[in-house]
Order: structure tokens, then C-alpha cells, then sequence
């Protein structure tokens, strides 16, 4: 790894762990999300996420592991989040900055096939990435690729604008 | 000369960075404050594509 993309992995991640804090401190304050632990991913969340894969209720087939290492290793200015309720992993994101870094992008989210139903955990997530991108000064966050129909038309709920030809939702900060 | 265009959009697409307090307080009140209270989440809330080509993805969708 070369010294600058080192110097970057640091400094980036310092700015992420504190995007956790000043995230936390907020919605603890909010009754809704109040039990909701934000971390980076660790070895803990990996081990705990491959339990999903029993699960029947699950909808994809992701391997968090590598796909992980794979982003940690090309993206020092990665987004990434580790949602717990006590010590059950609730849900997993990553997602990274575009080319030119004027949007950042949400990659992948999964929520734990065992997440208390009524538990909101999709809106403190994108709320924690749009602390983060506005911090990197980016203009824009997108989700990318909406496994369904229902999910899409939730994400259009909340206020992001579908992009068909691209697949993909934007939120204009 | 396309490129060079497409770069200055870039750059006036970008923000001035915010400093985090900042950064929460305006995620909060243009994002987290608007969601309704009724609203439920799809049970095994998954989004994203393969992630086994993320080593091959190079923001086909995301240039800007």
C-alpha cells in the first residue's frame, strides 16, 4: 500500500468515526432510533453478518467478508456502517464517493432477516451518510440498484428520485 | 474540450465542505426530521447490485 493511500485510509477513517459520533449523539436524542449503536465494520460485524446466511427470510446472498475487504482495500474514502441493538448486528452498509466526488454513493445495504419489525433503520442510515457527504462536500447521494420494486418505491417515499436508465436513487443535498 | 466541460461541471457541482456539526445539523433537518412517523420499512430491507463484481465496477453509474 502506498504512503498516500495510507495517509488516506487514517484520515479518512477519522473523519468517519467521527460522523458516528456526532450521528449518535442525534438520534439518540430521537425515541425512535434511541436504541441504535453506530460502529465501523469490524471483525464482529463480519462474523455476525455470516449468520444471515441461514436465514430463509433473506434476500440476497452477499459475502460481506470479501466484498468488504475488497472496498477497504480500493476506497480509503469509503462510507461504511455497522448498526447494532445491544449485541444483535440490526444492519451492514457500505458505499464510496463518485469519480469526481460530487455524490456519494450507498452500495450496498442489508438489515439483519431477524430486525425487529416497526425498528427503523433505513432512515439513520441515509441520515448518517448525508452527515458524511456533507462533510466531504458532496452535492448529492445515491443508492444504487434497488433489489425491487417495493424497496424503490420505499426509497421514493422518503424523498430520493429514481434514476431508470442508470438504476439508481438521488437525494440533491 | 468534452472532457475539460465535464470537469468544470464536476467542480461546480461540489460543496464547500461542511464542518460535522454542521454537517449532522443539516442531515437532520433537510432529511431525518421529514420521514413520517407511519412509515414502514420493507422486512429484509436489502439494495445494492453484485457485490462480487465491486473489484470490476468503475462508476459506470456515477461519473459525476
Amino acid at each position: 500500500m502506498l504512503a498516500t493511500h495510507l495517509d488516506a485510509e487514517k484520515r479518512y477513517t477519522m473523519i468517519r468515526k467521527s460522523t458516528l459520533e456526532v450521528s449518535q449523539r442525534k438520534l439518540s436524542s430521537r425515541s425512535e432510533y434511541a436504541s441504535l449503536k453506530l460502529k465501523l465494520i469490524d471483525i464482529d460485524a463480519l462474523n455476525m453478518a455470516k449468520k444471515w446466511a441461514k436465514s430463509s427470510m433473506r434476500r440476497v446472498n452477499w459475502e460481506w467478508v470479501e466484498g468488504y475487504s475488497v472496498l477497504k482495500f480500493r476506497y480509503p474514502k469509503r462510507f461504511e456502517l455497522a448498526i447494532w441493538v445491544g449485541r444483535e448486528l440490526i444492519s451492514l452498509t457500505m458505499g464510496r464517493p463518485t469519480y469526481n466526488g460530487t455524490a456519494l454513493r450507498l452500495d450496498f445495504i442489508e438489515a439483519s432477516p431477524e430486525k425487529p419489525k416497526g425498528l427503523k433503520v433505513v432512515p439513520a442510515v441515509l441520515f448518517v451518510m448525508i452527515t458524511y457527504a456533507e462533510a466531504l462536500g458532496a452535492s448529492q447521494i445515491r443508492v444504487m440498484n434497488p433489489i425491487n420494486d417495493a424497496v424503490k418505491k420505499y426509497y421514493e417515499s422518503i424523498g430520493l428520485v429514481y434514476v431508470a436508465e442508470e438504476d439508481y436513487l438521488y437525494l440533491r443535498l | 474540450m468534452s472532457d475539460k466541460i465535464k470537469s468544470l461541471s464536476a467542480e461546480r457541482n461540489k460543496k464547500k465542505p461542511r464542518s460535522l456539526e454542521s454537517s449532522v445539523e443539516a442531515a437532520a433537518r433537510n432529511f431525518l426530521d421529514k420521514i413520517p412517523d407511519d412509515l414502514e420499512e420493507p422486512e429484509s430491507f436489502a439494495s445494492g447490485g453484485d457485490m462480487t463484481k465491486i473489484s470490476e465496477e468503475e462508476d459506470t453509474n456515477g461519473k459525476s
